[in-house]
């Protein structure tokens, strides 16, 4: 199984630290995006679109001499394992994708593209605490805000390169993973798609996880209870259904 | 174990493979889901505390749980 984190994040936070992968007899693999925790800058600060993250994670199997494995990842790491799914389907036993963001009818927007700009503008001017300051903490209901703000504030202190993730934060917005949704009717291998509910995490929108799903020809969507805490928080359950896709996957 | 791992543009990428691959738990959560529990539960005395974990508890903590049971028994 291999892990691929989000946007600002690093590779603790897909199972959050969770270690029920490898009890089960997974061999799991995590790594830092470019630019994110302990991995390089890329080479310009463009250099950060789905092309060259699908390309590191073709690197990371290659030099592992990993063939064929489950690809699970949240966010821009589910962009990259559906983009990878798309390049090398003989390479993917199964997904497991999690809070998708891309809504390829809205990537261009001036709207959404701005509010990354403002994010990577914090991070540059102001460090850990001008990223926090400029995230819409608002937006977030009151009974997550001081839980996303640690998380935030945590995350973001892991990169050793702070300058390569804002220029990620302007770059992979900008990236199209795969031209629509309909591209995802192609990939053929067993999935599931995570959603949360848009009260916890606006960001990630559930009807955007629903469409994923259903454009995902043998995928089910997994969503928390109505007034639970967002399913894709909680890597304990999150690796249970990792595990639960492995064991249907043919060796 | 991490290993570094060179792109095809000649950078590096950190990868975890074998026995601690996600690092430590991401405690802000655990804790954001133990707030979560004692509200579900009526009457419930809370203590969140910061920098103690499931192991430590047992270390630091022990003598508290103990007056805390004896004083309600």
């Amino acid at each position: 199984v291999v892990l691929l984190h989000g946007l600002t994040a690093t590779r603790r936070y897909v199972v959050m630290g969770s270690r029920t992968l490898e009890r089960s007899g997974l061999h799991v693999i995590a790594y830092d995006a470019r630019g994110h925790g302990a991995s390089s800058p890329a080479p310009a600060p463009q250099q950060y679109g789905y092309d060259q993250l699908v390309g590191d994670l073709r690197a990371v199997l290659d030099e592992l001499r990993i063939e064929r494995a489950v690809l699970a990842g949240a966010s821009m790491g589910a962009h990259t394992a559906l983009a990878f799914a798309l390049a090398h389907p003989a390479r993917v036993a199964a997904l497991c994708a999690i809070t998708p963001a891309y809504d390829p009818a809205q990537a261009d927007s001036g709207r959404s593209l701005a509010r990354w700009d403002v994010l990577a503008a914090g991070l540059r001017s102001g460090g850990v605490e001008g990223f926090v300051r400029a995230y819409d903490l608002a937006s977030v209901p009151e009974r997550w805000r001081e839980t996303v703000a640690t998380v935030l504030r945590q995350r973001l202190s892991a990169h050793q390169h702070p300058g390569a993730v804002a220029d990620a934060l302007e770059a992979v917005p900008r990236s199209r993973p795969f031209a629509s949704l309909e591209h995802l009717r192609e990939i053929t291998a067993p999935a599931i798609v995570i959603g949360s509910r848009d009260e916890a995490d606006p960001g990630h929108a559930l009807s955007l996880a629903r469409s994923y799903a259903a454009a995902l020809p043998h995928a089910r969507l997994e969503v928390e209870p109505e007034g639970r805490s967002p399913l894709a928080w909680q890597g304990g359950a999150v690796s249970r259904l990792i595990v639960d896709l492995a064991a249907t996957v043919t060796p | 174990v991490t290993e570094l791992v060179r792109t095809s543009d000649g950078r590096t990428l950190a990868v975890d493979s074998g026995d601690d691959p996600a690092g430590r738990p991401v405690l802000a959560l655990m804790v954001a889901h133990a707030r979560w529990l004692a509200g579900q539960i009526p009457g419930v005395e809370a203590r969140l505390l910061e920098g103690d974990g499931h192991l430590t508890l047992l270390h630091n903590r022990v003598g508290e749980v103990h007056e805390w049971l004896l004083a309600h028994s």
